[in-house]
């Protein structure tokens, strides 16, 4: 043989271990990809099982404020009992730490997305998103006290629903005046108008609480003249800059009347200023919706805002190849859907 | 008969060439037979680490004061393609250098080849204690003669205990459990469910 023949066969034999190299390298990578997203699967369970049913450390994060996401050693949204607790019960106010809106009253009470992604130690392999939904859509008109009751799935009406409703406008610059319970059934195409016309200011919030077979709403729509705020806690956030006229404001809570129905009831309390746009209830009637107040001859709303949807991405985006699980939970005794997507930040 | 040197030196350069190869692609085959092994070990720890996650939220919900510990046997594969593997619990430096737990499986025989999983638990708050170090034995209550020994390593899958005809004696199950002490303190972890005394 010649010397070619040699460097022939020689390159012939490492020309053969490069394919078969290569063309087994390719075998195992989809069941490979497969395995992957069945991993998701359970990474999703398990951040699911550990926000919704975990209280968090400290149990009662959510409500104080002087705790910032450093403070907070374990992630959990379950509402705290030092005795019994329910499963899928999720505290008010550690869901509204997740929400942005937050930033424009008190911006260190807001739980960044990094935060939440080191405190459930997902590091820097995996993302997430959360999204809330009601259980059912209720939209208000309040030009014509038009309720509208839809279900998640494909807009379909919801008919038969019972509706307790109540108007509370400011009169004159300083008292806030609640009108008579109103109530009403959905019809056919899901709505309902309820008779406020004895009310002609723009100021005005209405609290309007859905029942339908068992599953309860609570809505509290604010007309566009009515400043917004939020409550946490004992404590009521404004806008900095903002003063009260009054040191009482009007805590608006749901409870049931002797027959069983839903009302819609409302307390006075007295609030002390803080500073820096906080401010102290003296007390916080439970089940509270909403809180009013006057500033300024202005009606001020204070509500604790469910976020739409938290994610450790911004922006409303598609991601592909994420795996996603939804549970049903009860917070402040509002049906919600939660829905959680966790997908892998590389392949 | 003359051979010329030449020949004999390409003849001998070209087994060598052969022997190589077939080294060199047996490298190529293990250290794919490592990522799929690994793939599986994710896996297996991702199982783990949810039902451990689960049986601690169960126990904390039952708010089980009784001294009683609660746990969950795992359906873990025997062997992964006849190689045997442990899983084990870690506490490990996480980003930005919060410790962390972690429940990590591995090769029995090769260290390198593990997996891991994280635990959604800061190591450094104590209302939850993951039982990475020491070993002990639990009663379940309503069980006499079973026992769970725990942990922090185990080996993976169920073991079977014959006799010396082959007769099934014993089956021994890996399983995650937990205890509620107190109102303040839950110990979680992993163990064997077996005959106790044995």
């Amino acid at each position: 043989m010649h010397m070619y023949e040699y460097l022939f066969t020689a390159i012939l034999i490492i020309a053969i271990l490069v394919a078969s190299s290569m063309m087994v390298m390719t075998f195992p990578k989809s069941p490979s990809n497969v395995s992957e997203r069945e991993q998701l699967k359970e990474v999703a369970q398990k951040i699911m099982t550990q926000l919704l049913l975990s209280p968090g450390e400290p149990p009662e994060w959510g409500s104080d404020i002087t705790l910032n996401a450093s403070g907070i050693v374990m992630l959990g949204l379950a509402a705290y009992s030092y005795t019994t607790r329910e499963a899928y019960v999720l505290d008010p106010d550690k869901v509204l730490r997740l929400n942005s809106l937050l930033q424009n009253f008190k911006p260190a009470l807001y739980i960044q997305p990094q935060d939440a992604i080191h405190l459930l130690n997902l590091g820097n392999d995996y993302g997430f998103k959360i999204e809330f939904y009601p259980a059912l859509n209720v939209t208000v008109d309040l030009d014509n006290y038009k309720v509208k009751v839809t279900s998640n799935y494909n807009g379909l009406p919801i008919v038969g629903a019972n509706l307790v409703a109540r108007l509370y406008y400011l009169e004159g610059s300083s008292q806030i005046v609640g009108t008579q319970l109103k109530t009403g059934i959905t019809d056919y195409a899901g709505e309902c108008i309820l008779n406020f016309s004895e009310v002609s200011t723009d100021k005005k919030v209405l609290t309007l609480v859905v029942e339908y077979f068992g599953i309860q709403i609570t809505t509290v729509v604010a007309s566009q003249n009515v400043i917004d705020a939020c409550f946490l806690g004992n404590y009521l956030l404004l806008n900095s800059g903002l003063s009260l006229s009054e040191n009482n404001v009007l805590e608006i809570y749901i409870t049931k009347d002797g027959e069983g129905q839903f009302t819609i009831k409302d307390i006075a309390y007295s609030i002390a200023e803080m500073g820096n746009g906080q401010c102290q209830l003296s007390y916080i009637e439970p089940s509270t919706k909403a809180i009013l107040a006057v500033a300024n001859d202005n009606l001020i709303c204070a509500l604790k805002i469910i976020p739409e949807s938290y994610a450790s991405i911004g922006g409303d985006v598609f991601i592909p190849f994420a795996y996603s699980v939804e549970r049903t939970v009860s917070i402040d005794n509002t049906l919600w859907i939660v829905r959680l997507y966790v997908w892998r930040m590389s392949w | 008969m003359d051979v010329p040197l030449k020949h004999v030196i390409g003849t001998i350069a070209l087994i060598g060439l052969v022997i190589a190869v077939s080294l060199s692609y047996s490298i190529i085959t293990s250290s794919m037979e490592a990522d799929i092994l690994k793939q599986q070990l994710k896996q297996i720890s991702e199982y783990v680490a949810l039902n451990l996650v689960e049986v601690i939220s169960l126990i904390n919900f039952a708010n089980f004061i009784n001294n009683q510990p609660m746990m969950k046997i795992l359906n873990l594969p025997s062997d992964l393609g006849g190689k045997a593997y442990t899983i084990k619990l870690i506490k490990v430096n996480g980003a930005n250098q919060i410790q962390e737990y972690c429940v990590q499986s591995q090769l029995a025989t090769r260290n390198d080849v593990y997996a891991r999983s994280s635990i959604p638990i800061d190591a450094a708050q104590n209302q939850i204690v993951i039982m990475v170090n020491g070993t002990g034995t639990l009663q379940v209550r309503g069980e006499e003669a079973k026992i769970i020994e725990y942990s922090s390593v185990v080996y993976g899958g169920t073991q079977e205990i014959r006799d010396e005809s082959g007769q099934l004696v014993e089956q021994r199950f890996v399983v995650v459990w937990g205890l509620k002490v107190n109102y303040t303190l839950t110990y979680a972890g992993i163990g064997v469910w077996k005959l106790g005394g044995s």
